[in-house]
């Protein structure tokens, strides 16, 4: 195929209408400014051979110029000898024509029309084809040449470009590859691990059957263990149930056996009649103890009695005698009242006569003794200090006494001692005068005799002392006091008979032996304190057990009546239930898990087999490339060999034995690479006949001037291909290439 | 003095069968409640009055209340008819278990639950001698009781029980054993026996009814119920009836091409049913070309449609390329070459890849086959 013209109109830059005509075979070159549009022609270029007259969308108006419209696109070009025009027009009004220009008869139109174009381009549908190969937009020609990949994102996307090669290489390889029909067992055995696993083959695919298996079988699996758990739980539960309604009726037939309440009964009954036994028990205790103290009361007040009783009869005796010694002391009392002669007055009695008699003794001694005699009928006639004597006397005058004879004289006779005889006559008066008033007082006339009533006097006093003591024995209080104790005595004993009470004694001695004997015989009644009290700790323990065992049942029957709950709800929730269903949907999703396991393992395994047989051919399955891209390596390079990858894909550089990514190449480089490999595709499909125009846009951007030089001494060179055109802005740069130069003009469209 | 009742087992209702695809779970599921009714129907055809179901009537004790009520309702359904409930492995008379949950549920009047071991008066002449479980695993033979278990006299006693007879090497689910000779021991006129999903004399008056709707693959014969005439104190007859919707069957078979499964084809046609109600399994062996592996593929696929169920294990089924396998798809070089290198891999057991390669040589041979027919369409 072989371009002839190309046209626009309302088409990106082109707003007017616009062509480039005439052009040739061989090298082309349309040098022009950057904003000539160059890349706009390619883009139109693309639009007449690759795109569908109906596109729409993004594509549509990327076609579109500023200023709108619906773009316009022609191309004139040769195939299979003869010569052609494609005419499409985009936007509303689409359509597709393709005339053939020696009849100028149109050929198809629209969709037949692209149909047919696909045919004479060797385009396979909307893929580029081998025109993708050797067409490369400006800037592209930095990317790894790749076929089969979107330039735009560098995926991997059919675009026919691999087939188109490998249909170019054709029959030459075809023995050692395999052919078509390997090829297609490759796609097939890769598609369909494409619907399993990932790209990379390392992890599933995301919603492909197999994760899709997986998941439903990891989802059933879970489902199922919460199943198994809740199945598992019924079973606990169920069989709970079973241990406690065994243990509940264990436990009712244990009462049963036991008999508890019963015995609660018979303890109670016999506590009941011991705690009567015993109270009748206790009274008779009391009562014994109130015999007793009875018995021992009368005792007593018959002691208290006998006693008194004895008093009574001494202090009888007694008053008998206190009453005799009163009146005796009465007697001597009287005696003593009646009797002057004190011992006081009998002492001063006696000490006055002494007085006397020494006074007497001493005035007689002073004194003059005058005596009268008297003469018959003298008698009275005298008075001696004026007191007449009547009877002879001797005056002893102790001092001076006048003495008168009636008639005849007054003589005084004074006493020589006068004085001494007078203080002792004096004294001897007082004597005489205290002795006469005290034997006076004393009733007697002689000191003699109160000397006698005083020793009678004495001999009373001695008596009366006597009495009194023996009286103070008897009866202190006196007869009286006695008298009073008597009948009080005689009032508490009221006339109370000791031998009655002798006979009441016995009686109640009587009375406590029966009281003995009923507290005997209640006592023997009942049990002793420690049975009864091991009795009563009988009846709590069974008390205890009845509650105890009560407790229990209750505790049982609520533990059953929960686990019932438990149990009716799950029962209601069903899930558990759900175990065997869950069994066998597990199975089942397990059993296409690993089904699709063992497909992806099967897969692998003949994808893996084919591509490493592949591998072994690859070195024949690239040699029509290599063998012609290695003289454009070497003229440019020098000495280098490159290498590809799978289908294609360049993979690296070597130069003097050192290996190099494409990637890490210069920019130069890479884009000459690109170039070069581009221009082995191109000569490649013209080797096979089927030869596209090798179109450049722009593309040695990098190039320093001696590879400039080079690259275009190469594509100058490369004569193979039918037509090459360079759509550049670098005029100077490629000023050494030769060929036809191409230039736009304006367009009429027809 | 003739007592006539219908002896069955293993219903085990509400069985879910979610192994299988979910049509076919319900269909099967279904058949077993279907069942009941075909049960009544053998029994009046046979003057039964009662219906004895020998254990294991429910599938499990958590099963749902709507699974319980659906298959009481059945029996209800037949009121003519008294359905007797024996608690089995699966369905064991725990307190506040299962037959709890049945009686609040609310048991039909024609239904009784046997969950205690208590004559039961069968008519005006028999008496029933019920041995319900009531753990999976009792431990100890529920059917001792019977021995001392008093009748009025000149009743027939039959005995009902769920178990393995010991002795008789069952491979029933349960663990509980039963003493072979129980009918003679407790002058049981019939011993009605459940557990063992196939129908199964043990002894004259012993049997196992068998499941009457299989459940599984079986090794033995399920799918009937026992219509059992008791005649004096004599089993006079127990005739088997057949009562399944589907049959089951298992097969294995050692082939060498397309034209050793017609023996296969065969023993399907001979089956009690036809084919859309026979489940079947079926393992083969043996060694096949890649064309005829294929061919047994689209051989599984056509018996798919036509079988109810078809399972068939393809797993001891090694695969060996023929040199005709690749040559009639014009594949060549490589193509060959990999099958000669999976061919290798495949044929060694101890291979790391022996089964990958195994599909990897099927796919490899299908992928070829499908693309040379694109290429040539």
């Amino acid at each position: 195929m072989k371009l002839l013209a190309l046209r626009v109109a309302a088409f990106r830059r082109f707003s007017d209408p616009a062509a480039v005509e005439d052009i040739g075979g061989g090298v082309n070159v349309l040098a022009g400014p950057n904003e000539l549009g160059k890349s706009t022609l390619f883009h139109a270029l693309e639009a007449a051979f690759l795109q569908r007259h109906k596109i729409s969308g993004a594509a549509l108006d990327a076609m579109r110029p500023r200023a709108g419209g619906d773009p316009l696109v022609e191309a004139d070009f040769e195939a299979n000898g003869q010569h052609w025009r494609i005419r499409k027009q985009f936007g509303r009004s689409n359509s597709a024509i393709l005339t053939d220009l020696a009849t100028g008869r149109v050929e198809a139109r629209n969709a037949e029309a692209e149909v047919r174009l696909e045919k004479l381009t060797g385009g396979s549908g909307e893929l580029p084809g081998r025109l993708g190969l050797v067409w490369v937009r400006q800037q592209r020609s930095l990317a790894r040449p790749d076929p089969d990949h979107d330039p735009q994102t560098g995926k991997g996307k059919p675009r026919g470009e691999k087939s188109a090669l490998v249909d170019a290489i054709g029959q030459e390889v075809e023995a050692a590859v395999g052919g078509e029909l390997f090829a297609s067992v490759q796609a097939r055995a890769s598609a369909a691990l494409d619907a399993l696993v990932t790209a990379q083959r390392s992890a599933v695919k995301k919603n492909g059957p197999l994760d899709l298996a997986q998941r439903q079988r990891d989802d059933i699996a879970k489902a199922l263990d919460d199943a198994r758990r809740l199945a598992l739980a019924a079973q606990d539960r169920l069989e709970r149930i079973a241990v406690a309604s065994q243990q509940l009726t264990d436990l009712e037939n244990e009462q049963l056996h036991a008999n508890a309440a019963d015995r609660l009964d018979i303890i109670d009954a016999r506590i009941a009649a011991e705690a009567k036994g015993r109270s009748v028990r206790d009274l008779a205790r009391e009562t014994l103890k109130t015999r007793i103290l009875e018995a021992q009361a009368a005792r007593q007040s018959q002691l208290a009695l006998v006693g008194s009783l004895a008093r009574l009869k001494d202090m009888c005796a007694a008053r008998a005698g206190a009453e005799a010694l009163e009146v005796e002391i009465k007697t001597f009392v009287a005696g003593i009242n009646g009797n002057q002669a004190t011992p006081a007055r009998i002492e001063r009695l006696i000490a006055l006569e002494r007085v006397l008699a020494v006074s007497a003794a001493e005035l007689n001694a002073q004194a003059a003794t005058v005596d009268i005699a008297f003469v018959p009928g003298g008698a009275g006639r005298l008075s001696v200090d004026g007191r007449p004597v009547v009877e002879n006397t001797s005056l002893t005058i102790a001092h001076r006494s006048v003495l008168d004879i009636a008639g005849i004289a007054a003589i005084t006779v004074t006493a020589a001692g006068a004085e001494r005889a007078a203080a002792a006559a004096m004294r001897a008066d007082k004597a005489s005068s205290e002795i006469h008033d005290s034997l006076q007082a004393i009733g007697v006339a002689s000191t003699d005799e109160a000397r006698a009533l005083g020793e009678q006097r004495a001999r009373y006093v001695e008596q009366l002392d006597r009495a009194r003591a023996h009286l103070s024995g008897l009866a202190p209080q006196g007869a009286l006091g006695l008298a009073a104790e008597i009948a009080k005595t005689e009032a508490l004993s009221g006339g109370a008979d000791p031998a009655k009470l002798m006979s009441e004694i016995a009686a109640l001695d009587a009375s406590v032996t029966t009281a003995q004997r009923q507290h005997e015989v209640a006592t023997a009644a009942v049990l002793s304190d420690d049975d009864f009290r091991a009795l009563s700790f009988e009846r709590e323990e069974v008390r205890a057990v009845i509650e105890r065992s009560a407790s229990d049942t209750a505790r049982l029957k609520l533990r059953l009546e929960g686990l019932r709950g438990e149990q009716m709800g799950a029962d209601e929730d069903g899930r558990a239930g759900q175990v065997p269903g869950l069994e066998g949907e597990l199975e089942r999703a397990d059993a296409e898990a690993r089904r699709l396991d063992a497909e992806v393992a099967g897969l692998k395994l003949l994808a893996d087999t084919l591509q490493a047989i592949e591998a072994r051919t690859r070195a024949t399955y690239f040699a029509p490339v290599t063998k012609r891209l290695q003289p454009h390596l070497d003229a440019v390079f020098g000495s280098a060999a490159l290498d590809f990858r799978d289908a294609f894909a360049l993979d690296s550089l070597t130069r003097a034995g050192m290996r190099e990514d494409f990637a890490t190449l210069s920019d130069g480089t890479r884009e000459q690479i690109s170039v070069l490999v581009r221009l082995s595709f191109a000569e490649l499909l013209a080797g096979r006949g089927v030869a596209v125009p090798l179109i450049l846009d722009d593309p040695l951007v990098y190039s320093d001037d001696v590879r400039m030089r080079a690259l275009c001494g190469v594509i100058a060179n490369a004569t193979a291909i039918p037509q090459i055109i360079v759509l550049t802005c670098r005029e100077t740069a490629f000023s050494a290439l030769p060929g036809r130069r191409l230039t736009v003009t304006a367009w009429r469209p027809g | 003095m003739t007592v006539r009742f219908v002896h069955t087992a293993d219903w085990q209702i509400g069985k879910p069968f979610r192994n299988f695809t979910t049509g076919l779970a319900g269909e099967l599921a279904a058949a077993r409640l279907d069942c009941i009714g075909r049960i009544a129907e053998i029994a009046k055809k046979n003057a039964a009055a009662h219906v004895l179901v020998a254990g294991d009537v429910f599938d499990g004790e958590n099963l749902g209340n709507l699974e319980i009520r659906r298959g009481l309702e059945r029996m209800a359904a037949h009121g003519t008819l008294t359905w007797l409930l024996l608690p089995g492995n699966h369905d064991p008379a725990r307190p506040g278990g299962l037959w709890d949950r049945i009686r609040r549920i609310g048991l039909p009047g024609n239904v009784t639950a046997l969950t205690t071991p208590e004559p039961y008066a069968l008519g005006a002449d028999a008496v029933l001698l019920p041995a319900p479980l009531t753990t999976k695993n009792p431990g100890r033979d529920p059917t001792e009781w019977m021995d001392s278990a008093t009748s009025p006299p000149g009743f027939i006693r039959i005995g009902l029980a769920h178990g393995s007879v010991q002795g008789f090497g069952s491979d029933g689910d349960s663990a509980v054993l039963i003493a072979r000779d129980r009918a003679a021991k407790a002058g049981l006129s019939y011993l009605a026996l459940g557990d063992w999903h196939g129908t199964r004399s043990i002894a004259a008056d012993t049997w196992y009814s068998g499941t009457p709707e299989p459940d599984r693959f079986p090794d033995n014969d399920p799918g009937h119920v026992l219509a059992v005439t008791i005649e004096g104190q004599r089993t006079c007859s127990v005739e088997k009836i057949a009562s399944a919707k589907f049959a089951w069957a298992k097969a294995s078979a050692a082939v060498r091409s397309t034209a050793d499964l017609t023996a296969l084809e065969r023993s399907f046609a001979g089956m009690s049913v036809e084919p859309a109600r026979l489940l079947i399994r079926v393992a083969l062996s043996g060694s096949l070309s890649l064309a005829e592996h294929a061919a047994v593929e689209a051989w599984r696929e056509t018996w798919a449609a036509r079988l109810r169920h078809l399972e068939l294990d393809m797993s001891a089924l090694a695969v060996r390329p023929a040199a005709a396998d690749f040559e009639s798809l014009g594949a060549s070089g490589p193509l060959v070459e990999a099958a000669r290198m999976l061919s290798a891999a495949a044929d060694d057991p101890r291979h790391a890849d022996h089964a990958a390669a195994q599909l990897a040589l099927v796919r490899l041979f299908g992928f070829a086959a499908e693309a040379a027919r694109e290429a040539s369409a």
